[in-house]
């Protein structure tokens, strides 16, 4: 039985603590993170598995241990932002880079919705996209059929155009209050 | 997978793939064309900025409430493209076989 080849450091410092951390940080893979720490070394390809496997227990350990620290910590900085910007006092906030109506109303939406629709029919794009999916083959020598189809196409486009009206329109409602709010307290 | 008739060729089933198909090409074509950001323009629930920092930034709200609306409503489209357009082509292919047997039938 030959004797371990790696080289491990004495005591892993703080100062690799923080190489690991600034690794991590900057985007590296967690093992090559440790990797830069230079806590383990080994001579040649003979000894990698050995250095890997221990390099593997050591990400594992830390990724348990900081598991609970994570969660801990996003759910107490998380609150202290948002209660942070629920308190904020509103005469330290400058005026809004671009005006916003104060309140997004349904007639907002209606507009919104209105113009898709038309906007569907004047460039094509629902005719494109219906066509993409193949699910109706263009005839080619009827001309009957041809006009057919496309009011087929049309039925199609109108009654999806009427249906998820109702529900493009709370979308919008609220998505667009939620933005123009935050526009709003941009400080 | 095509249903054959004496006038249009059509699948015998729509299914989620044809919508997720439809969903996908109709925002490419309506964020290309900028479609989506119009329309959200034509809602006027802005006001555009003299200051061209403040015209980028403005373009910028658009995007992204027209990308929200979007991502929010994509399964929605589908559903109600998939279910639809099976009610119509199921429609089409009934008339066709009605017409087919009166065809058949003697006079």
């Amino acid at each position: 039985m030959t004797l371990p080849k790696i080289e491990m450091v004495n005591v892993v410092t703080m100062e690799h603590g923080r190489q690991f951390a600034e690794a991590w940080f900057d985007g590296d893979d967690i093992n090559e993170a440790c990797f830069k720490t230079k806590i383990l070394t080994w001579p040649g390809e003979d000894e990698y598995g050995q250095a890997s496997a221990v390099e593997d227990d050591i990400v594992r350990r830390f990724s348990e241990a900081l598991k609970d620290q994570i969660i801990e910590t996003f759910v107490r900085v998380a609150n202290a932002a948002i209660d942070a910007e629920r308190l904020a006092d509103d005469t330290e906030l400058t005026p809004p880079r671009v005006q916003t109506v104060p309140i997004v109303t349904v007639e907002h939406a209606e507009t919104f919705v209105e113009d898709i629709h038309r906007h569907l029919i004047d460039t094509g794009g629902f005719v494109e996209a219906f066509h993409e999916t193949h699910i109706m083959r263009w005839p080619d020598d009827d001309k009957a059929a041809q006009e057919h189809f496309e009011e087929m196409v049309d039925e199609i486009r109108d009654r999806l155009s009427e249906e998820t009206r109702p529900v493009i329109v709370e979308a919008f409602v609220r998505i667009a209050s939620d933005v123009t709010l935050r526009e709003r307290r941009r400080r | 997978m095509i249903a054959m008739s004496n006038k249009l060729d059509f699948v015998k089933i729509v299914m989620r793939e044809h919508g997720e198909v439809f969903a996908d090409e109709w925002e490419e074509a309506s964020r290309s064309s900028g479609s989506l950001t119009e329309a959200s323009t034509k809602a006027h629930i802005m006001t555009w900025p003299d200051d061209e920092t403040d015209q980028t930034h403005f373009h910028e709200i658009e995007h992204e409430i027209a990308r929200r609306v979007y991502d929010e409503l994509r399964d929605s489209i589908i559903d109600t493209y998939v279910r639809i357009a099976n009610e119509v082509l199921t429609r089409e292919r009934r008339h066709l076989v009605k017409g087919a047997d009166a065809v058949r039938k003697p006079q």
